[in-house]
């Protein structure tokens, strides 16, 4: 490890891995530091991205795609059901074996990555962060300087607090996820499952998908509350009896979908904070890969042309990142933060009411994409009821 | 005080951003936590998804 690099990435996830690769394929000089002993592990993560639009962003290889879906079918509580078919819905991604692959074409492109090495805090000297601290082997400390920051260590996103961006939540905003791998399962392989209702998961929606022929990622979200007595764990376990009966848990793994906070804690100087620690999950289904992919290439660009001296300011370092980023996600961030908000809300028999509402719309208009507002305008004709939604998506504060 | 059972914790961080006095440290390969700072408010034992915190009771009823 040398002590000057022209970026330093922290977190070898997709964001910072994607960062990394796009920065040391552009000649930069690029340390990347990941906390675990091995890139990829823990995946703590249902796996599943719109196809579409993650090809925009990356060519998928044949070995990182557990399976091609063709279609979502969204549960009402009641059992009635809304299917939603398109080509190239979804993949169901191998996370471990694609995160490894970025891995070795950052290294081949001369990035060098440090792993079982954590970042500590971040220093400021004069107007620009300066020194990055790193704990190795378990107590040794060092430090590096960089002219770039990416702060990619997502969900704890530790960096970007010592740097002073306040991207906390606190309990009422934060859901408990927990998800089993099983095996043995009756799925079907093309088709992604997600089932609502205040019984089989509060506040959040339980999810089934296919991993292979028998196998399947099946998880539960549920919005944390110190009032309810069952665990997230009870939740999930009574859904997999009714849905599957008897099956053999692979793999356990879990977390937390962060809600989207704003443009404010993007980026602090010549700090750039992407992927989950920037909070840019989609907060209604918790998506958050293609995000993550997409807010680590724009942040790469943004230090390519900061370390060639292309822009000199930090002004004009903001207009690349989080500018760029925001002009393409922030509007649908803050539309699936809202609809989130929203659905927490819905009563079981409301649920039923919105999926049915749906499922006539969809039907009637053989829609193959997702606009969200026009959706939403189409199912408020259908159940005037449901205008309180539209009150509360399009209201401005 | 804080119970945390390391064979349970899948190392998500979820509970790292929640805690209020940043008590909650995930190192290499344990989390850990600072009992000077930690105010047991419990934050962290209701959105463990895996049940790995707890917090025990010092003194039997």
């Amino acid at each position: 490890m040398n002590t000057r690099y022209d970026v330093v990435v922290i977190g070898a996830g997709p964001a910072g891995l994607m960062a990394g690769w796009v920065c040391a394929r552009a000649g930069l000089s690029v340390l990347m530091v990941e906390k675990d002993k091995q890139v990829g592990w823990p995946v703590n993560c249902a796996e599943a991205v719109p196809g579409r639009s993650f090809e925009k962003i990356i060519r998928p290889r044949p070995a990182w795609i557990k399976t091609q879906v063709e279609r979502g079918r969204l549960v009402a509580p009641g059992g009635r059901y809304f299917d939603l078919k398109y080509h190239k819905a979804g993949y169901v991604l191998d996370r471990l074996r694609m995160e490894q692959d970025l891995a070795e074409e950052f290294k081949a492109s001369g990035g060098e990555l440090a792993c079982a090495c954590r970042a500590e805090n971040i220093n400021i000297k004069g107007e620009r962060f300066n020194t990055l601290s790193l704990v190795t082997n378990g107590n040794n400390v060092e430090h590096v300087t960089a002219d770039i920051f990416i702060a990619a260590d997502g969900v704890e996103g530790t960096i970007a607090r010592t740097a002073g961006i306040n991207n906390r939540y606190s309990l009422d905003e934060t859901e408990s996820l927990l998800q089993y791998q099983l095996a043995g399962v009756n799925i079907e392989k093309d088709m992604l499952e997600f089932y609502v209702g205040n019984n089989i998961a509060p506040g959040a929606y339980a999810w089934v998908f296919p991993c292979g022929e028998d196998i399947a990622n099946v998880g539960l979200g549920m919005q944390c509350d110190s009032n309810r007595r069952l665990k997230v764990s009870a939740y999930l376990e009574k859904f997999i009896k009714n849905r599957f009966g008897k099956a053999l848990i692979v793999r356990k793994s879990g977390g937390t979908c962060p809600r989207y906070q704003g443009r404010r804690i993007l980026a602090r100087g010549n700090l750039l904070v992407v992927g989950d620690a920037a909070r840019v999950l989609d907060s209604l289904s918790g998506a958050g890969i293609v995000n993550a992919l997409l807010s680590g290439q724009i942040a790469a660009g943004a230090a390519i042309a900061f370390v060639k001296k292309e822009i000199k300011t930090i002004r004009e370092l903001h207009d690349l990142y989080p500018r760029q980023f925001l002009d393409i996600k922030h509007h649908e961030l803050t539309m699936y933060l809202k609809i989130k908000k929203f659905m927490v809300k819905l009563s079981d028999y409301e649920l039923d009411d919105l999926v049915q509402a749906l499922d006539e719309y969809f039907v009637e208009k053989n829609l193959d994409s997702f606009n969200p507002v026009i959706i939403i305008l189409g199912v408020i004709k259908k159940r005037p009821r449901l205008i309180k939604m539209a009150r509360h998506l399009f209201y401005k504060r | 005080m804080l119970e945390i059972y390391q064979e349970k914790c899948i190392h998500c961080g979820g509970c790292i951003t929640l805690c209020p006095t940043e008590a909650l440290l995930l190192l290499e390969d344990k989390l850990t936590c600072d009992e000077e700072l930690c105010l047991l408010c419990g934050d962290c034992v209701i959105f463990c998804p895996v049940e790995a915190l707890e917090l025990a009771c010092e003194y039997q009823v």
